[in-house]
């Protein structure tokens, strides 16, 4: 005679998708209510890390001086790849300048500057973590540039003393931009990493460094054009564009309500 | 097993902070698939989010959140776990 096991459930296997399906709840309700007061709890640890590393890049750099004259070398370099990018965010006397003087419209100088807490790779997404905030007069959908003066995205959620934002290269983040040889208007669609991808007209005429402004009054530097591919039999052709700024290096952002 | 069980929480949740997504990601699926039932997993990809997601904006954007990532991926390695491993609990 076979007897079933009295302390065998009958469908365990229901009852912990059940327990698994309330967690992930609990879960997206953590995510939909607590981020702020999350992110509030995490940035103390963030800015010590900061000021950690810095510390901790000085301390070496006074014992190994072969160490200290590479990251001088880096710094230069990153020195110089930041004037470059401001060189070629420069519009002044150009057309973009004389359109803005018809507009009436002037050059947004200043604006609110912040340190960066979190940013790719720490950051699965093409987002960044600043440290400022309400507090600080930052207001959602505020857009975010570089201090050298290409645009870089858009505040999407704002706490009380850091925001969150949201870079032009997300994936599938579409921003209407212009491109400058001819000023074609074109839709940069974000693909991650910094990248960003267009698709136009294989009569277009694009190459390699061309730049990518956005599409209004005051035009500011989105992405320069970093390969274009097509294929003989394509009507299109698919435009690999990349950020001017490196976002896996970058310390402090100008926020410009 | 609780032990080391709880010190992958701790090391995880601190990875999530401080240290690049290429090595918490995966360190979460390997957590996943090495313990039964890690239901922990799912709350550490809402901190993901929660962390460095954008807003929920609708129902829809539920299922592209690391959160319902790790929940497939739990909901899917347990009956699979159950089958391969007898003394799987």
């Amino acid at each position: 005679m076979n007897y079933l096991p009295r302390n065998k459930g009958r469908r365990p296997l229901l009852k912990l998708a059940l327990f698994l399906v309330g967690v992930f709840a609990a879960g997206v309700l953590i995510l939909y209510l607590l981020d702020g007061f999350l992110i509030a709890v995490v940035t103390p640890l963030w800015r010590t890390e900061t000021w950690v590393g810095t510390q901790v890049s000085a301390v070496k750099d006074f014992f190994r001086f072969k160490n200290s004259l590479i990251s001088e070398n880096t710094r230069l370099k990153e020195k110089l790849a930041a004037l470059q990018i401001e060189a070629a965010a420069r519009f002044a006397g150009g057309e973009a300048g004389a359109w803005s003087e018809i507009l009436g419209r002037r050059a947004e100088t200043g604006g609110i500057a912040s340190t960066i807490l979190a940013r790719p790779p720490q950051v699965p997404y093409d987002t960044v973590v600043i440290d400022a905030g309400s507090n600080e007069g930052v207001v959602q959908d505020a857009r975010v540039f570089m201090p050298e003066g290409p645009a870089l995205g858009i505040v999407e959620q704002v706490f009380n003393s850091s925001a969150k934002v949201k870079l032009f290269s997300t994936s599938g983040e579409k921003t209407a931009a212009v491109l400058e040889r001819h000023g074609v208007p074109v839709t940069l669609e974000g693909a991650g990493g910094g990248n960003f991808k267009i698709k136009v007209p294989r009569e277009i005429e694009v190459a390699s460094g061309d730049r990518i402004l956005s599409a209004d009054a005051l035009p500011q530097l989105l992405a320069v054009v970093g390969e274009v591919v097509m294929e003989p039999t394509d009507s299109f052709k698919e435009i690999l564009a990349i950020s001017p700024a490196n976002i896996f290096n970058i310390h402090f952002i100008l926020v410009r309500p | 097993m609780k032990k080391h069980r709880l010190l992958s929480v701790i090391f995880l949740i601190l990875a999530v902070i401080f240290l690049p997504y290429y090595i918490y990601l995966p360190a979460l699926l390997v957590a996943i698939i090495v313990f039964p039932l890690f239901w922990e997993g799912i709350l550490i990809g809402s901190l993901i989010d929660a962390l460095y997601g954008s807003r929920l904006h609708s129902f829809a954007s539920v299922f592209f959140t690391f959160a319902f990532y790790s929940f497939i991926l739990v909901t899917i390695i347990m009956p699979v776990r159950r089958r391969i491993r007898s003394y799987a609990q």
